[in-house]
């Protein structure tokens, strides 16, 4: 059993508030990715759980036990840095094992933790090298390895895939991914890269200026995101936002006319680029948009539209299109995949 | 063709004026000096006889040789001690925070100011300091009843050469200190949050991580270290001129003394040369060292 729980956890630094008041519980075995733009005190609060940062306000409890004030080495966790801070002089054996020796276990034992964690993370070619002669993708398994021999209770990961290239970053993922399933282990992960997020996460944390603004799992984001803000950070391409105007029956926008029924005022529309189609087939409404750009990925492309009134839509579409750029084309947006946030940023629909 | 040749033989032309510069007044000299050791000759006579290596034979003959040699070994460990151990851990007590950042900065430069005092100024001071009865440390142990303790520090041979070392102690060891926080601070912080987590204490940190995070700079400050002590002249010369009774001599007193004093140029020129030879092996130690990393 490896549970955590925040209760109005505070972050003050003099006068600035980092994290203000925060509760947040991650059960066991669970992936949770607290992710959001920089600055927004993630890696602030994955720092005050190891232990790393001071609790100014507020407790963290893991599996029952206040653990404010209990040393960073005393509180059963294992962090992986950003950076691998790996040490530089030690071989990777010894970069894996300094924990235990730290601990004075025995050489048996040190042996077959680390054999087990080079077993898993397919390091045993590499266990008299040196840091300087691993790849980065090897340096990261490596930082790995050393928490895994700690055996830590849960695992906290602050972003430790942004160092790597594209490639390298999925191929990591994936072996993230494969390493929570193997170890049935709670695990913490920070990141800004909402891709990482979504693809990781059993539930995903939402934060922003010390504040969490969703959490849920990463279809929830997607589908029912609960504000503005989660709205347009989850999803890449990003969900297209149009202002608009309700009167209470209709909403008038730069994309049509919708009958759904919110508040008078001014709302906003979010529409994910692959709900949006070319044509009219079986729609509430059509709007004509000039193609601006098209970029083809492959399996897919995205086209961004001038819907006048200062709005570009981003759509997908499927495949290599032949659509270009300069055309003009009419598109329809199913009113039952329309969400409505209000003025203060809350979806309402 | 001609940019392509400009290009291949411009570094050189960088190069050149240095070069030039070394050659005249370092290599050359050091040339020169090498084979006037092999004369006997004065500095106020043109005539010099060639004498092979007898200048040599009656060095290494010296008592005074040998006690300065010694000097220069001791003040090389005390050095090493002090500006390179203490400075390190010192320097690595001030970074990791124990105090505050306004008390750190007191200590780093109150350890620091001693070393931009003319050497001759800290000699006179520490003269003072050293005066029997009325001086501070003499008053310091008469006022605690340790008055038994007290010395002609400058003027007995068993103390002379200890308080003189003491005091080129006490002027650089602050600029180690110095030049040991900036490497310590280029070491990543992650290393010993990580550490921390692995539950290492303080002492852990500091042989796990400072100690080999600033290995290239110790070994670095050690050397000058060495090269300082073995080439050390003033501060010995303003303090005591290696008396007394020699007690106090170094190689560069030795050498200066035979030069200028004694007027024996050529036996000045052999000590130079065994300097040089010293200095050049504990160069060749840092290369050596230095590859292996």
């Amino acid at each position: 059993m490896s549970e955590l729980r925040l209760q109005r956890a505070t972050k003050r630094f003099g006068n600035l508030t980092v994290i203000e008041k925060l509760d947040l519980e991650v059960h066991d075995r669970e992936f949770v990715v607290l992710v959001g733009p920089s600055g927004c005190g993630k890696s602030t609060l994955l720092r005050m759980i190891a232990g790393l940062e001071d609790i100014t306000d507020g407790d963290l409890i893991i599996d029952g036990q206040r653990m404010n004030e209990i040393p960073a080495a005393r509180r059963g966790l294992a962090m992986v840095f950003q950076s691998y801070a790996l040490y530089p002089h030690m071989t990777v054996a010894q970069n894996m094992s300094v924990g235990l020796r730290i601990a004075g276990e025995n050489k048996a034992t040190i042996q077959n933790k680390v054999a087990e964690a080079a077993r898993i993370l397919q390091l045993e070619p590499m266990l008299d090298r040196k840091p300087k002669a691993l790849s980065g993708g090897q340096r990261q398994r490596v930082a790995i390895g050393r928490a895994i021999v700690r055996n830590p209770r849960i695992f906290l990961f602050d972003e430790p895939l942004s160092n790597l290239d594209a490639a390298l970053r999925l191929q990591m993922r994936l072996e993230l991914s494969k390493l929570h399933d193997e170890l049935a282990a709670t695990m913490i992960y920070v990141t800004h890269d909402q891709v990482e997020a979504m693809t990781l996460a059993d539930r995903i944390v939402v934060m922003n200026a010390g504040r969490i603004e969703q959490i849920g799992t990463p279809e929830e984001l997607y589908q029912r995101p609960a504000n503005l803000f989660v709205a347009g950070f989850i999803g890449s391409p990003k969900m297209n936002l149009v202002e608009a105007h309700s009167d209470g029956n209709v909403i008038d926008s730069a994309i049509g006319r919708y009958p759904i029924r919110v508040a008078e005022g001014p709302v906003t529309l979010g529409v994910r680029p692959e709900v949006i189609r070319i044509g009219c087939q079986d729609c509430s409404t059509t709007h004509s948009g000039h193609v601006q750009v098209v970029e083809r990925l492959g399996a897919n492309s995205f086209a961004y539209l001038d819907v006048g009134d200062r709005t570009l839509l981003t759509v997908e579409l499927p495949g290599m299109t032949s659509i270009k750029a300069g055309e003009d084309l009419q598109i329809s947006i199913p009113a039952d995949k329309v969400l409505v946030f209000g003025g203060n940023g809350e979806r309402l629909r | 063709m001609k940019a392509q040749t400009m290009r291949r033989i411009a570094p050189y032309l960088f190069l050149f004026p240095s070069l030039l510069l070394l050659i005249s007044f370092v290599y050359a000299p050091a040339l020169e000096n090498m084979v006037y050791s092999l004369f006997s000759w004065s500095s106020v006579r043109i005539e010099s006889r060639f004498v092979g290596l007898d200048n040599y034979r009656e060095l290494f003959a010296s008592q005074i040789f040998w006690r300065a040699l010694v000097n220069n070994a001791l003040y090389a460990v005390i050095s090493i001690v002090f500006q390179v151990f203490f400075a390190l851990v010192i320097a690595a007590v001030l970074v990791a925070g124990v105090f505050g950042p306004l008390l750190r900065n007191f200590f780093r430069t109150a350890f620091f100011l001693p070393s931009i005092l003319p050497v001759t100024v800290v000699g006179l001071l520490w003269q003072l300091i050293y005066q029997p009865t009325i001086g501070l440390i003499d008053q310091l142990l008469f006022a605690t009843g340790l008055q038994s303790l007290s010395h002609v520090w400058l003027g007995e041979e068993a103390t002379v050469m200890m308080s003189v070392i003491m005091v080129s102690q006490w002027q650089w060891t602050g600029y180690m200190i110095v030049l040991f926080m900036v490497a310590i601070q280029a070491i990543p912080s992650d290393l010993y949050e990580a550490l921390r987590m692995e539950g290492a204490s303080r002492i852990q940190q500091f042989f796990y991580i400072t100690v080999p995070g600033v290995r290239e700079s110790t070994l670095i400050l050690a050397i000058i270290t060495i090269f300082g002590a073995f080439k050390v002249f003033d501060i010995i010369w303003v303090m005591t001129a290696g008396g007394p009774n020699n007690a106090s001599e170094v190689l560069g007193t030795h050498m200066y003394r035979s030069a200028f004093r004694n007027d024996v140029s050529g036996y000045a020129a052999a000590v130079a040369t065994v300097i040089f030879f010293i200095t050049l092996a504990v160069g060749a130690v840092q290369i050596r060292l230095q590859r292996q990393d």
